[in-house]
């Protein structure tokens, strides 16, 4: 291989390595920066649906305690009961398909059926004290488990922004790598073009040096198979035939 | 010196890394392209253009002195350990830099021990990874070198003194290209054949692949968090410790063995005496687990007991049990064991069986000289006779092994770390076996020491691994002429 083929597949071999690094390094970035999107995403999701399912029970709750209050025994709060049951019961089936925190949903899917059970005991001789003795404790557990979930979610993002506080430099880490990897091939680039490339090219300048000023035989020893190597073999060819010409003149 | 075919050779040899990086990528690609993916593919790349560059530049020289021969097995292990830390340390995780280069250098030295406290985190691709360090380095990752390198001769003898105990080289008795075949059937034969058991005995094929990596370099990477322990199988534990003990014996003595030849395992000094020091060191340590109450039952005394007693003194650190309250009697044995290890010309680490002989029968004829001052009495092993020198290169060796011990244990202790734990941590990573006592018994991880002590363990790893000459020449390259 010949010494301009030699440096160029150097140069393209440093530059493929620092090219392929920064595209994977892209990558890596992109499905870092996928991922905190993902869990942001899922955060705020979270909250809105926490939101829908705490806001659904508050109008249930406040809907059956007017309907008990209220002696005249409208069928507007029945309807209003069925409306918040509804809504909640479509935040519900939200959070079951985009958030996965099955263990919390179940707890809160539990809750809820137990809720429902104590809700459905609802007639006209209900009073305040079933109300505040027996239906108070199933809504309470039901919000509790609600905003449990909503903590859950929130705790994970929040154990995820430590964990990238804490690994800031994980970020970069391929970046770094890559950086130090083509720092390591320039310094043996360096190297070798010393060692393969200058190192001869003086060596044969001091040979010849040697016997043009001091007639010292022209002994340069080159490891490579390139043009430097064939340069030295026609300096030696050229010194014989010069020692043979000189003679005659 | 020449300095650039020494980069040349060690290039070749970071080639060989690259392969089962790219294995491994693809493990984790038709894993569903789990989070090792892009580390492992990117490490595979960096790894590949670090090894290919040389070979732009240099030409091949097949005429190595000792000296470049030296360093070339030094540069190679350092730099595989540098660059086969680059998957763990992208994957993130438990890996910061000083775990990532400990994990590494454990891989790669056949020691096994692990700073994850969760192993089973890890993506299959990673896995995977881990339990090739320990099959490449368990070869001798120059001996791939000289296998993969087309050239002969003088260059080949010169690597392999380096990479093998001298003893083994003698015992070989083959000539050195031959010992190459050699050493590649009968690892990848085993290895292999270890794989395939496994399966036959309920393993899946990636648990059994990697374990059988892991045994065959006398390594001990688990993929699981409890190792062997967590199948609760005796069959496989039985197919473990057969093949855990075979990996401790001479690859030449297996050859000729599987070959019918005269110079065979049964009639091999050494190995007769290695089998028998397992056997005492396994009565002991099972008969101290009965009386200890450890164990109620004599069978599973003896179970425990011989796996773990295979598992040290192979050097390759796998769990059946958890160790960390054996009675001291146990401890004291299994330590002797984690100093003798197993048989030169093995992968196993530590001071060797051969040598241990030898010293028994020094010491013997050192008395007999005393008492029968005019006799001329020859050290004989394996019907041998062995000079002074090679007998006073064991007791040197032994001698070199304590001091460093005493030393890595003394430093380990100013690291506010307990006696036990200091002095097995030091031992068990000279000998490259991985699990010691105390905080760092065959259960835990080496993930709660001082940063300083993890880098400290890694440097003794190294140090053993490479028979402590090999890496004591490399500070001391200005006086080799």
């Amino acid at each position: 291989m010949g010494i301009k083929h030699k440096i160029r597949l150097g140069f393209i071999t440093i530059g493929i390595l620092l090219f392929l690094s920064g595209i994977i390094s892209s990558l890596e970035l992109s499905r870092f920066n996928r991922a905190t999107h993902n869990l942001l995403e899922k955060s705020q999701q979270s909250i809105e649906i926490s939101k829908q399912m705490l806001d659904a029970v508050q109008e249930q709750n406040t809907a059956l305690l007017l309907s008990i209050t209220d002696t005249l025994h409208s069928a507007v709060y029945d309807s209003l009961i069925v409306k918040s049951d509804r809504d909640f019961d479509r935040a519900y089936r939200t959070a079951q398909s985009g958030l996965h925190d099955p263990v919390q949903l179940e707890a809160i899917g539990t809750a809820f059926q137990y809720y429902n059970s104590i809700v459905s005991q609802v007639s006209d001789s209900t009073d305040i004290v079933w109300f505040t003795d027996v239906y108070k404790t199933s809504y309470y557990n039901l919000t509790h488990s609600i905003k449990e979930f909503m903590v859950r979610i929130q705790q994970r993002t929040i154990d995820y922004t430590a964990q990238l506080e804490r690994n800031a430099y994980r970020a970069s880490m391929v970046g770094i790598i890559a950086l130090g990897a083509g720092i390591l091939l320039l310094m043996v680039f360096y190297f070798m073009l010393n060692n393969y490339f200058i190192g001869p090219v003086l060596q044969i300048t001091k040979g010849l040096k040697g016997y043009v000023n001091s007639r010292i035989p022209f002994e340069v020893a080159v490891s490579t198979q390139d043009e430097i190597n064939t340069l030295k073999e026609y300096i030696a060819t050229l010194i014989t035939a010069h020692k043979k010409a000189k003679p005659q003149a | 010196m020449k300095l650039g075919v020494v980069i040349r050779y060690v290039g070749l040899v970071m080639l060989l890394n690259a392969a089962f990086m790219l294995i491994s990528a693809l493990i984790s690609l038709f894993n569903g392209m789990d989070t090792g993916f892009y580390p492992l593919l990117l490490s595979f790349l960096i790894t590949a253009i670090i090894g290919a560059f040389p070979l732009i530049f240099v030409p091949n020289d097949n005429n190595l002195s000792n000296k470049e021969s030296y360093v070339i097995v030094v540069m190679a292990w350092v730099m595989s350990c540098l660059l086969g830390m680059v998957p763990y340390l992208i994957w993130g995780g438990e890996f910061t830099f000083t775990n990532a280069w400990f994990e590494s250098t454990s891989g790669f030295t056949t020691t096994g021990a692990t700073i994850l406290s969760d192993v089973e985190a890890l993506p299959k691709g990673l896995l995977f990874w881990r339990a090739a360090t320990h099959w490449i380095g368990g070869v001798g990752v120059v001996l791939f070198a000289i296998v993969i390198l087309p050239s002969m001769g003088r260059m080949k003898m010169s690597l392999s003194s380096a990479e093998m105990s001298m003893m083994a080289k003698d015992n070989f008795r083959y000539t050195t290209k031959k010992i190459l075949q050699i050493i590649i059937v009968v690892y990848v034969g085993l290895t292999l054949c270890e794989t395939l058991v496994l399966m036959a005995v309920g393993m899946d094929w990636f648990d059994a692949l990697t374990n059988s990596f892991s045994t065959v370099a006398t390594g001990g990477f688990s993929t699981k968090n409890l190792s062997i322990m967590y199948y609760h199988s005796v069959t496989i534990e039985m197919v473990i410790t057969f093949f855990m003990l075979v990996s401790g014996i001479h690859m030449g003595l297996i050859y000729a063995t599987l070959r019918g030849k005269h110079n065979n395992v049964f009639r091999s000094e050494v190995a007769r005496f290695y089998v028998l020091s397992l056997l005492v060191s396994t009565l002991i340590v099972s008969a101290s687990l009965l009386m200890n109450h450890n164990y109620t039952n004599v069978w599973e005394a003896l179970r425990y007991g011989v796996f773990q007693v295979v598992s040290y003194a192979t050097t390759t650190g796998f769990a059946s049990t958890d160790n960390a309250l054996w009675p001291p009697l146990a401890m004291i044995v299994m330590i002797y064991c984690t100093i003798q290890c197993a048989m030169a010309g093995s992968s196993a680490g530590g001071v060797k069986a051969d040598r241990v002989l030898l010293i028994l029968k020094a010491i013997k004829a050192r008395v007999l000289k005393l008492q029968h001052p005019n006799a001329v009495i020859r050290i004989k092993q394996n019907g041998l006779t062995q000079e002074d020198g090679v007998v006073n290169a064991a007791i040197l060796l032994v001698m070199i092994y304590l001091l460093t011990a005493l030393v890595g244990t003394v430093l380990l202790t100013a690291m506010n770390l307990d006696l036990l734990t200091s002095f097995t941590a030091t031992i068990a990573s000279l000998s490259n076996v991985g699990p010691g006592f105390g905080k760092v018994s065959n259960l835990a991880s080496f993930g709660p020491l001082p940063e300083a002590a993890k880098w400290l363990l890694s440097l003794l790893m190294l140090f053993g691994r490479l028979e402590f000459f090999g890496f004591i020449h490399i500070f001391m390259l200005r006086s080799w002429k």
